[in-house]
């Protein structure tokens, strides 16, 4: 989020996400930090590793699908080889070959789907591999951006609450426990901002003298 | 069993949150890994995961293991033997070489 998406609209009672706004304030300065270079690194390597993994419901359902033919026409070739062994006629002969034409059709089917399964989930695990390098490159991204808001942090807050105490109508020392319109105030004041931030709290007397503190253009309501 | 291993930081997040609602259907938890119960239940959290995150959710279907039944009685006597053995400092590859026991290379090509 953009320091501006945090202190776009001050008004009484506004919500301030206070640390996420003072990493925000930070790099609206282009402080920079000790990991920048290696997040840059972790983000390249996890761009250059995406193997996408073969879904494999189809080939699982498949599977499913086939085995239950597979039995049904293994019953069928059992009845069928009953009844020719009771009636011997010719149509008991021919439904039994039948079954049994039946039966291999099924089997080769099934035997495929198998065959097909085995091959996707080989794949699959390759592929997993890879998924696994990503995890760990992801751990490792989120631990060094910690570290990085960390800094930020501490680069940026000796300065903002000085700056706080210089804030009119304020008597906090502290951006931890200022109110939310004086903190938002005074990252204002501190950070670089591009878009007039609208300010709806009487803070100060007219826009001017509220521009010439925020330094910055301000859309006074 | 169910084993449900996750390969993203949002997959895992989402059985963390699994695991930590439906503690009776979790017989373990190991990370980024965890075992459901073979229940209709567990079956049902387990294909949810994978709804959710289709790449990043493996699902497979444990069974105990019975060396007795699924391991040939060479094998048993070969892991025994090597943890029995009067050197720690031997690897088993060198400890199989004249004895009766099989060589890796043997062990690798033979599925159970």
């Amino acid at each position: 989020m953009s320091l501006y998406q945090h202190v776009g609209v001050i008004t009484p009672g506004m919500d301030l996400t206070r640390r996420a706004a003072l990493v925000a304030t930070a790099r609206s300065l282009n402080a920079s930090t000790e990991v920048d270079v290696a997040i840059r690194e972790l983000h390249a390597q996890l761009r250059s590793r995406s193997e996408p993994i073969p879904l494999r419901v189809d080939a699982r359902r498949r599977v499913a699908e086939t085995v239950t033919d597979l039995e049904a026409k293994r019953e069928r070739v059992a009845t069928m080889r009953g009844r020719l062994q009771a009636t011997d006629d010719e149509t008991a002969a021919v439904a039994y070959h039948d079954a049994i034409r039946q039966l291999s059709e099924a089997e080769t089917e099934h035997t495929a789907a198998v065959e097909a399964l085995t091959t996707a989930r080989q794949q699959a695990r390759a592929a997993r591999d890879i998924r696994e390098q990503r995890f760990r490159i992801e751990d490792r991204l989120e631990n060094l951006k910690r570290r990085a808001r960390k800094e930020l942090v501490s680069a940026v807050l000796p300065t903002v609450n000085t700056e706080l105490s210089k804030l009119p109508d304020c008597t906090y020392t502290s951006f931890d426990e200022a109110d939310s319109v004086s903190a938002a105030l005074t990252l204002v004041r501190v950070g670089a901002l591009k878009i007039p931030v609208t300010t709806a709290c009487r803070r100060f007397s007219d826009r001017q003298s509220a521009e010439e503190w925020l330094e910055t253009p301000v859309y006074w309501i | 069993m169910l084993l449900v291993v996750t390969y993203s930081r949002s997959a895992r997040t989402s059985l963390r949150n699994v695991c930590r609602s439906h503690e009776t259907s979790v017989v373990r938890k190991l990370g980024r890994a965890a075992l459901f119960e073979a229940t209709e239940l567990g079956a049902f959290l387990a294909l949810r995961l994978r709804e959710k995150h289709p790449e990043d959710v493996q699902l497979e279907y444990t069974e105990p293991f019975n060396e007795f039944r699924d391991v040939p009685a060479t094998v048993r006597e070969a892991a025994r033997a090597y943890e029995r053995r009067d050197n720690p400092n031997v690897a088993y590859a060198k400890f199989a070489v004249n004895s009766p026991h099989p060589l890796p290379s043997e062990l690798r090509k033979r599925e159970l």
